[in-house]
């Protein structure tokens, strides 16, 4: 798939991840979306890691380094703020997807 | 999923350096994730070396490498900055510190008013009062710098991204802190004893620079450092920075 067509959906993808999960790691994060999505959606980290730094900076979300091994680990959490977001911007995606639909005459994914 | 050894980790930290990659704050996290996906990649494809596959998963970053991580996670740390600094001003024009804002301004108006009448610019030698207590203020304000501001890195150690935006955020201050007493000798630099006198607008618009520079060279000297050293202890621990 064109990655293109869903960059911009990229921070509700994190937000909605985060919201289900405590805390996750950017790798575990690109991981977990190609799983979700039959390997249909794959985040590229050139996207990935610009975008959760971008969310951090919004005050969206926090970070925590643990050491893991012998390396270190960022994990990724929702705020505060963060998690009052979630419900408008899933919103807000849920409303996006419906217009797509109207335009494109394609029926809703039956869940 | 195999685990890297010390010496393949220590081999990703020159890869990330070789690329540009200057801070260690931002190394550790590329690190991590450059060995999770070479350990996935060898978990399916036990054939293929290590050094192969961090060349595929470098593949996948675009063609400028680290530089867009960097760039983004240089913004976010100027904005945090930034916000933080600002946050912290803004509570003296706010309930109770206002009080203690109002009377520096009364201060300084009161004293302005007084060397006003008392320095006149007929008299030569007071422009040499006037260039000393502006060196004076020089010298002070130096003592009371940010002692972080002329922070660098030990020849062995490496550098870090949180240090280096907390500067440059605080450069801002630092001019501002500067320039301050410029705006005393504007007082002494005309010719003409009135032309420009420490009284009305004039005096009250030099008073709140001067409380401004006032305020800005406390937070300066007392409380951004100490926002620095919370920050580097909360978040930062694991990379043992030494400040001092």
């Amino acid at each position: 798939m064109n990655s293109k067509l869903f960059r911009g959906s990229l921070d509700t993808i994190i937000i909605k991840l985060l919201s289900e999960n405590e805390a996750m790691y950017g790798y575990e994060i690109t991981q977990k979306v190609k799983e979700m999505t039959e390997e249909q959606f794959k985040i590229t980290e050139g996207a990935l890691y610009p975008a959760l730094h971008r969310l951090e900076a919004k005050g969206l979300l926090d970070t925590e380094t643990k050491h893991i091994g012998n390396r270190y680990r960022k994990y990724y959490k929702l705020t505060e703020k963060g998690e009052k977001e979630v419900s408008t911007m899933l919103s807000d995606m849920a409303q996006f997807i419906q217009g797509l639909q109207l335009v494109f005459k394609t029926q809703p994914i039956k869940s | 999923m195999s685990d890297l050894t010390n010496e393949q980790i220590n081999y990703l930290f020159d890869f990330v350096k070789s690329k540009n990659v200057p801070h260690l704050d931002t190394q550790c996290e590329i690190v991590d994730h450059l060995a999770c996906a070479v350990e996935d990649l060898r978990s399916t494809k036990s054939h293929l070396s290590f050094e192969t596959a961090l060349e595929m998963v470098y593949k996948r970053f675009p063609i400028t490498g680290f530089a867009l991580l960097q760039l983004e996670k240089e913004k976010v740390l100027k904005r945090f900055w930034r916000r933080r600094f600002w946050t912290y001003l803004m509570h003296f024009v706010t309930p109770p510190k206002i009080i203690l804002s109002i009377a520096i301004f009364l201060l300084f108006s009161f004293f302005f008013n007084s060397v006003g009448d008392l320095i006149r610019l007929d008299d030569e030698s007071n422009k040499y009062i006037a260039g000393v207590l502006i060196l004076f203020f020089y010298v002070f304000s130096f003592f009371f710098f940010d002692r972080y501001m002329f922070y660098e890195p030990k020849e062995d150690k490496s550098d870090y991204l949180v240090i280096q935006t907390y500067k440059q955020e605080g450069t801002i201050i630092n001019y501002i802190l500067i320039l301050t007493p410029l705006f005393f000798w504007c007082r002494f630099s005309h010719d003409g004893d009135y032309l420009i006198r420490l009284t009305g607008i004039y005096n009250y618009l030099i008073s709140f620079i001067y409380t401004c520079g006032l305020i800005l060279s406390y937070c300066h000297h007392a409380v951004f450092p100490k926002m620095l050293e919370e920050e580097i202890e909360l978040k930062y621990a694991h990379l043992d920075i030494e400040l001092a």
